[in-house]
């Protein structure tokens, strides 16, 4: 059999499997040499975007956090909206290579490691949120399990130490699985680099050798890592949601809320890594490992969480409107036609409309066409927290007590100041660490 | 032999059930729910049978292949189902008390027609997706998406209109969701006596072979399970957490000093028999593999959905067990004659004992 | 004076790790350094399964137990203190009973993923003998090969 095998290998005249591996690993570690300037310019510029909203919080640090625009009765403003819009992000990283490998998704293979750095750097970015919004930072350990002078505990049945626990864990199991998963390919990095680097990358590798025991003991490693990496995926955006659900407010007080956000997450998350993806693919020039099929999978996905999300609007819509639940009728109104109705519509517009364009197989192969709908998904998804966030606490029970929002400069700072953390950090992860998962496109392509 | 005694005493259990909402236990005033409880099981597996398969065919999975066509062969029954809805709500439906006091949405007319055409639709499509997916013909993968868009719309309004509608003004937005995921998992559960039947049909080697595909529907099982559970709590800690009387009265009514101890029983049981038990027992890999573990453990999970229907509908309907036996044995049969008759009902397709050994070894 | 079998390919790989095994090579002294994970090399040089459930297992069990008995015991051990009483009545927040199950049900979930992780990755550590402290850049590297290394007979 292995003599038919080999006439049909030299009838298609290929290059020895050897040398394709060799040259995935040249190919996908290009990233690593030595970057040009303009890599170090727009690291530059990323972390001073960075930095810049660090000195705008300063400044509101300094006057006071009256000059967010975070007011009564909108007391949870922006800050919580980046929040739950980057630990969404981070979930999308944790299903494509969690939940995809349970599920055998073979395309996964080409987006995991990108996704996997996308969540541990927008779970850095979220937790920086909660920290910030408190007003007094100093204080965030407070949120801690500790036992005070009373001997008085935290409340362990409040939502928000629920957050505390679902987003610490989520961010610890994210960093072990993505450092395991680069475990092989840091050796290969080990192997093609020299000096201090060569150390460094063996240092971070482990020493890993390849040899069979160490694989065996890997892939059921990776296996049981991804199998709690799936139940947090659906647990630690729902507890986000219950920081909502958990409260009586109309618009907030709702079960869908767990699997609408879960769902939103995922959606939100996989607009962001195409994003990141193909500008990656052109300026690395990894078009023949990650091809128009595998973007045309990943479409699939896209289109899928949209449906859910969509289904979502609709029933809270429906729900507001068939019980006498004076008040939510009364917010659903507002939130499609009152003071923030374009929000409304724009996001419905950005999550619900924007994607079903992804039913024409040409679009969902057009990588221009990706991209720009990859933006407006980011756009479509923000406005939806910003939409559920902000409407329900302006509009609530009594009108009296109404208010609206006004996002000052503050505000908009604290927002971008994270886009250029998590595309600095990305752009460094790109340069150090290797950017794809070399070992499975190995195992991948034989 | 043995799925006979298997599906013995699943209906003993059934039976238990059925007792405990019926009769003089039963707290509620108005009778005639039997129909609607029979069809509220029934719609679920038979829609959740077809569903998994349209899941299967458009993701070209290779975990359904042996019992497709047991799978597909459903399709009767959904116009078996259509058709009783519409007669259980032309004779019955006065036993929601919404029909007193008819508003735009909850309008017996409209309501009746909603229901009928969707299940109609969910039919439609069913019947020509399961005729398509086994001869692996062209449009397949767009009959299966069509089939779940209607599927998901029908479930959701048996979620909303048959059920919930009993405890109007109350309301939870994701009832819709839980009761499509619920059929889903109760459509992979159904699988696993399929699996167990082929057993003494098919040549060992060949059985042997489909190990992995029969460990991954026992693994679809187990995370649906937990799924399910997870669904069920997001529920469940929205209302226990804010603790408003208009959200409470759905647990309050079914638990003493409002409702019946046994129906409190009942609602953990429900907990128990869909997520403890599938959870503990197909956690093993071994535990999967082997056909009598799955299919004891389907027996458990749709028990529980047994039960859980009658949670929902005892409060507001008085059940009588005969009458519920008679409905479930002649559905039961009709299911039966459908898998029984497979062969006849759909076309032949290609191959699919055959499957390669190399391919379940993963 | 260790045996070494070089291939550019798995099919050749697997089929003279067979070979050895057959001819009556001692399956523990058959080391190989592959580039990817082969499928058939456990049951080819009839290695043991791994172990690592078992970490996984305890790590999940520890973390769900932890997860309800803290949270129930910081709710009563304000109680100890204070009360008169031998029977612990238990901090109140928010109308909710003191051991309110279905919230300290997500903490308890919370921790079993975390520390089932956590040990799960420890478990790996110690049983795969990473990080090799003394030799993390290794002297010889076979890059995309597959190679068989047959040790010596004397070697234990």
């Amino acid at each position: 059999m292995s003599h038919t095998a080999t006439q049909t290998q030299e009838a298609h005249a290929g290059p020895p499997a050897s040398a394709v591996r060799d040259q995935i690993d040249q190919d996908v570690l290009v990233a690593m040499k030595k970057p040009g300037k303009l890599f170090w310019v727009l690291v530059a510029g990323c972390f001073s975007v960075f930095l810049f909203g660090q000195a705008l919080y300063g400044n509101v640090l300094a006057k006071g956090y009256g000059m967010l625009g975070v007011q009564h009765p909108v007391s949870w403003g922006i800050p919580i909206v980046d929040f739950v819009f980057w630990v969404g992000i981070a979930h999308s990283g944790t299903l494509i290579s969690a939940i995809l490998l349970l599920f055998r998704a073979k395309f996964r293979n080409r987006f995991n490691r990108q996704a996997e750095a996308m969540t541990v750097i927008s779970v850095l970015c979220a937790g920086m949120y909660p920290v910030l919004h408190t007003g007094r930072p100093w204080m965030i350990f407070f949120t801690m399990p500790y036992p005070t002078e009373r001997q008085l505990w935290i409340n362990f049945r409040s939502p928000l130490t629920w957050d505390v626990f679902a987003v610490s864990t989520y961010l610890t199991v994210s960093v072990i699985f993505f450092f395991v998963g680069m475990i092989p390919d840091l050796a290969i990095a080990r192997r093609y680099s020299t000096g201090i680097r060569r150390w460094i990358y063996g240092l971070l590798s482990l020493g890993w050798r390849g040899t069979d025991a160490q694989w065996k003991h890997y892939e059921k490693l990776c296996l049981f890592l991804a199998a709690f990496a799936t139940p947090l995926v659906l647990s630690v955006h729902s507890v986000v949601s219950w920081d909502f659900a958990m409260s009586m407010l109309p618009g907030w007080h709702t079960t869908i809320f767990a699997p609408y956000f879960v769902a939103g997450a995922i959606f939100s998350g996989c607009g962001m890594v195409m994003t990141l993806v193909i500008p990656m693919r052109k300026i690395f020039r990894l078009e023949k490992y990650i091809t128009l099929d595998h973007f045309d999978k990943l479409c699939k996905l896209i289109m899928l969480t949209s449906m859910i999300v969509g289904y979502a609007y609709l029933i809270e819509i429906a729900m507001s409107r068939y019980g006498t639940n004076l008040f939510e009728r009364a917010l659903f109104d507002h939130r499609m036609g009152g003071y923030y109705k374009i929000a409304f519509w724009l996001m419905v517009f950005c999550n619900c409309i924007a994607p079903l364009s992804l039913w024409v197989k040409r679009l969902r192969r057009s990588i221009p066409w990706l991209f720009v709908l990859s933006i407006l998904i980011n756009v479509g998804m923000w406005l939806e927290r910003y939409v559920i966030v902000v409407t329900s606490l302006a509009n609530d029970f009594d009108p009296y007590n109404w208010g609206y929002y006004h996002p000052t400069l503050y505000d908009v700072g604290l927002t971008t100041m994270n886009f250029g953390f998590f595309f600095g950090m990305f752009l460094l992860f790109c340069r150090f660490l290797p950017m794809m998962s070399i070992m499975e496109v190995k195992e991948d392509i034989k | 032999m043995r799925i006979p005694a298997l599906v013995v005493s699943f209906l003993l259990a059934a039976g238990g059930v059925a007792l405990a909402g019926g009769g003089e236990h039963s707290p509620a005033e108005k009778s005639g729910g039997e129909l609607l409880y029979v069809l509220l099981f029934f719609v679920a597996i038979c829609q959740g049978l077809i569903a998994v398969g349209a899941v299967a065919t458009f993701a070209k999975a290779r975990w359904i292949l042996p019992v497709r066509k047991h799978v597909f062969s459903m399709y009767p029954m959904l116009w078996l189902l259509a058709g009783a809805f519409l007669v259980w709500g032309l004779v019955s439906a006065d036993a929601y008390r919404w029909t007193q006091n008819q508003s735009r949405w909850l309008n017996q007319d409209y309501w009746l027609v909603r229901n009928f055409g969707l299940m109609c639709l969910t039919a439609f499509f069913g019947t020509l997706l399961a005729r398509e997916a086994v001869k692996e013909g062209p449009h397949a993968v767009k009959l299966a998406v069509a089939y779940l868009f209607s599927y998901v719309a029908t479930q959701s309004l048996v979620a909303f209109d048959w059920v919930m509608s009993f405890e109007y003004p109350w309301y939870s937005t994701l009832f819709g969701g839980f009761f499509f995921m619920e059929a889903l998992l109760s459509g992979f559960a159904t699988t696993a006596f399929f699996w167990y039947s082929l057993q003494s049909k098919m040549d060992p080697v060949r059985f042997e072979a489909t190990k992995g595909q029969r460990r991954d529907m026992a693994a679809m099982h187990f995370g649906f399970s937990i799924f399910w559970a997870y669904l069920m709590f997001s529920q469940l800690i929205v209302i226990w957490y804010s603790n408003l009387p208009e959200d409470t009265e759905f647990f309050l009514r079914r638990m003493p000093p409002h409702g019946p101890q046994w129906l409190e029983t009942a609602m953990y049981s429900v907990l128990g028999l869909m997520f403890v038990v599938p959870f503990c027992a197909l956690l093993s890999r071994k535990l999967k593999e082997t056909p009598i573990v799955p299919a004891t453990v389907a027996c458990v999970t749709l028990t529980g959905i047994l039960l859980e229907r009658i949670v929902y509908l005892a409060p507001h309907l008085r059940l009588n067990p005969a009458l519920i036996s008679v409905y479930f044995v002649g559905f039961l049969l009709s299911f039966v004659a459908c898998v029984t008759y497979r062969n006849g009902l759909l076309p032949a397709g290609p191959d699919v004992d055959a499957a390669p050994a190399h391919q379940a070894a993963h | 004076m260790s045996k070494e079998y070089a291939f550019a390919d798995e099919p050749e790989f697997l089929h003279k790790a067979k070979e050895l095994v057959a001819a009556g090579v001692n399956p523990e002294r058959i080391t190989t350094y592959t580039p990817i994970p082969v499928h058939g090399l456990e049951e080819a040089l009839r290695r043991k399964s791994s172990f690592l459930k078992f970490f996984t297992l305890f790590g999940g069990l520890t973390g769900c137990i932890t997860g309800f008995s803290f949270t129930i015991y910081t709710v009563y051990r304000w109680a100890f203190e204070t009360s008169e009483t031998s029977w612990p009545w238990g901090l109140i927040t928010g109308g909710k009973p003191p051991a309110s199950i279905p919230a300290y049900t997500i903490i308890a979930f919370e921790l079993t993923i975390l520390f089932g992780a956590i040990c799960t990755l420890l478990g790996f550590l110690l049983l795969a003998r990473m990080p090799k402290v003394f030799s993390l850049v290794p002297e010889k590297e076979y890059g995309n090969q597959f190679v068989i290394v047959v040790a010596d007979e004397e070697r234990s």
